[in-house]
């Protein structure tokens, strides 16, 4: 299993999750869709593990897993220690307040009928401190973020997207977590202003050494924030590893592609795939029908194998690919 | 791309001018925009939300929102007075002579009805096609669109359709009538990255060998950098700078084109480089420059004088300190 560089234990560990979704098809028959399928890593104290993959990978369920919204059906999640997994409800509350989660879009994240005050004091509401400390304790936060808590007593469609972001952060961290999912926290962002919100988060990451696992497609706020990268598809992580390795040298031909189409690959290796996302039957690479460098063997399991010292990729022809250093060197 | 001279543009706006709202609400996000669009090239519109790109585009097919109007300005597309044109006049001209493509491109299909239908449907609206001469056009044209078994999924409904599938279909029902010019907006911002480059890649090749003429609306420079002859650069409903896109990429004289392209390029390690401060939600018909309160070159003259255009180095720059 790819190994977290930590050395005081691990805040956040997946083991083997899985989440297979039952749905009803057109003809009224019963399929399954194996969402997450065998995912395992550890995220560190004051570590960011970034995820990322392309809409249907599955990387947002593996966020709805970790905040238990919805349940795994198979494999175990262990936060500082303890197994969330089996927990029911009651038994997660407490745990609730230590993980936390930022959305892609804060617009449709906020009440819009609240302020943002409001709706950030709301994730305070259980604590022991009184109105006019929460209060105080919002503004302080708020602050934190870089948001004048003037702007706090507006409601959600008064603030710019950049400002409604930091508000989201700001109530990300209110219950005082110690792990927070970011699924796309930039996406929704101008170029201009994606960098504000990309700073706050380090900043108040390197404050509260939190542990992040950020889901994005970006890789300039990937290559910004992460210090680990899983590569996803179909519900697999095809290539981990630390963000020199998979930037630098990328093993999975996945990997590959998607770094040519954002341009950050040179000329003399680039790969383009084929079609696009679709679940396929058969045990081989899920990559198979899409993938230029396929070969007879691809249709056999492919195991997430440690190339070099925490570089995982799940390709066969890995070494080959790693041999190329013909890649634009990141940072 | 001024200089492309009146006989070889396909479209031409002048001094477009969009409010929307009444009273003290009143606020405007096209403001006083020029833009030439010369034939068989593609031009670019660059900018954020918010900054006036898609009003631009819709007011060009007559299509803008309710709430929205165009208080002043002309739109001449191949010697049509597009602001003065009869409605029934427009009809004709949308799909048949100008196209558009759209983000999202299950909002542009109807959830109803095949897909084939649809793309026949325009063939047979404008080009007066025989039913079955236009089904047999529509499925050349998913084909030509890099649609896999298009006799089949013509018979297909969107839903049945993937992101990706449902954006070339879109493309095609575009080139139905192999329109003279085609609107792009934001064409691949909905798709996953390793779509991106295969509709963009799509899109150029079908411009090429249909002879159109394209203005693509996108706020990814990466996209205008590699698909576009000229680019427009829009903030706040004005126009900062406007040129050939070799020379205004490769040299911004804009403050604000320079910073974008930072934005879009920079991680130094420890911090991310951004602008500081918002696009501002709201416009007002602005006075000073528009930029001026987030630009660390400003004095009293960006903030009380609005910077006309003005040449500068091959390409037109509103900045009062661009040289």
């Amino acid at each position: 299993m790819p190994n977290s560089p930590s050395s005081d234990g691990t805040a956040l560990t997946g083991i083997d999750l899985s989440k297979t979704f039952r749905l009803r098809d057109a003809a009224l028959g019963w399929r399954s869709l194996r969402a997450v399928d065998g995912v395992s890593f550890e995220v560190g104290w004051g570590e960011t593990f970034g995820i990322v993959g392309e809409s249907g990978s599955g990387k947002s369920t593996i966020g709805k897993l970790l905040l238990k919204l919805t349940d795994a059906t198979g494999g175990n999640i262990i936060l500082d220690g303890v197994h969330i997994e089996a927990m029911n409800e009651r038994q997660f509350r407490p745990f609730r307040k230590r993980i936390q989660i930022v959305f892609q879009d804060p617009l449709s994240a906020f009440d819009p009928r609240r302020t943002v005050v409001d709706s950030v004091s709301e994730t305070m509401r259980l604590s022991s401190l009184a109105p006019k400390e929460r209060t105080k304790a919002v503004d302080r936060l708020l602050d934190e973020v870089g948001l004048d808590p003037a702007l706090g007593r507006r409601y959600p469609r008064q603030l710019s997207g950049g400002q409604l972001q930091r508000a989201s952060i700001a109530r990300a961290l209110a219950p005082g977590p110690d792990i927070v999912f970011l699924d796309e926290p930039t996406s929704a962002l101008d170029v201009s202003i994606r960098g504000q919100v990309a700073n706050v988060l380090r900043d108040r990451q390197e404050q509260r050494r939190l542990a992040y696992v950020l889901v994005a497609h970006d890789w300039s706020v990937v290559e910004f924030l992460a210090d680990r990268i899983a590569i996803m598809y179909l519900g697999e992580f095809v290539e981990v590893g630390y963000k020199r390795q998979c930037l630098g040298r990328p093993l999975h031909p996945y990997t590959r592609a998607l770094m040519t189409s954002a341009g950050r690959i040179g000329s003399s290796q680039p790969i383009r795939l084929r079609g696009e996302l679709a679940p396929i039957a058969g045990e081989g690479c899920r990559l198979g029908g899409r993938c230029p460098l396929v070969q007879s063997r691809c249709s056999e399991p492919q195991k997430l194998i440690e190339y070099e010292a925490g570089h995982w990729a799940r390709c066969w022809r890995a070494p080959e690919l790693g041999a190329n250093q013909a890649v634009a060197a990141p940072l | 791309m001024r200089q492309a001279g009146p006989s070889e543009a396909l479209l031409s706006i002048r001094n477009l001018d969009i409010e929307i709202g009444y009273g003290a609400d009143k606020h405007y996000p096209v403001q006083d925009v020029d833009l030439t669009v010369p034939s068989r090239q593609v031009s670019g519109l660059v900018g954020e939300s918010g900054s006036g790109k898609s009003l631009t585009a819709l007011a060009v097919v007559g299509m803008l929102p309710q709430s929205a109007r165009q208080i002043s300005g002309t739109i001449e597309f191949a010697d049509i007075d597009i602001c003065h044109a009869e409605e029934s006049h427009l009809q004709r001209i949308r799909g048949r002579q100008i196209a558009l493509l759209f983000q999202n491109p299950r909002a542009s299909l109807h959830p109803l009805k095949k897909v084939g239908s649809q793309i026949a449907y325009l063939a047979m609206r404008h080009q007066h096609l025989s039913r079955a001469s236009a089904w047999n056009h529509a499925i050349d044209l998913m084909a030509a669109a890099g649609i896999s078994e298009p006799k089949a999924r013509a018979g297909d409904y969107p839903h049945q359709f993937s992101g990706g599938m449902a954006q070339r279909a879109a493309l095609a029902m575009a080139l139905a009538c192999s329109p003279e010019l085609l609107i792009a907006d934001e064409p691949t911002s909905g798709l996953d990255t390793t779509l991106r480059e295969q509709i963009v890649e799509l899109l150029a090749t079908q411009v090429r060998d249909r002879k159109m003429t394209v203005l693509l609306i996108t706020h990814d420079i990466g996209l205008i950098k590699h698909h576009t002859d000229t680019v427009t650069v829009l903030y706040a409903g004005r126009i900062m700078e406007a040129g050939a896109t070799r020379h205004v990429l490769s040299s911004p004289r804009n403050p604000y084109t320079r910073e974008l392209m930072r934005a879009d390029q920079q991680v130094d390690g420890t911090r991310m480089y951004a602008i500081p401060g918002n696009v501002p939600p709201v416009l007002p018909r602005w006075t000073g420059c528009p930029f001026s309160s987030r630009c660390d070159l400003a004095t009293d003259v960006c903030r009380e004088v609005l910077p006309p255009l003005r040449l500068i180095a091959g390409r037109e720059v509103a900045c009062h300190h661009a040289e």
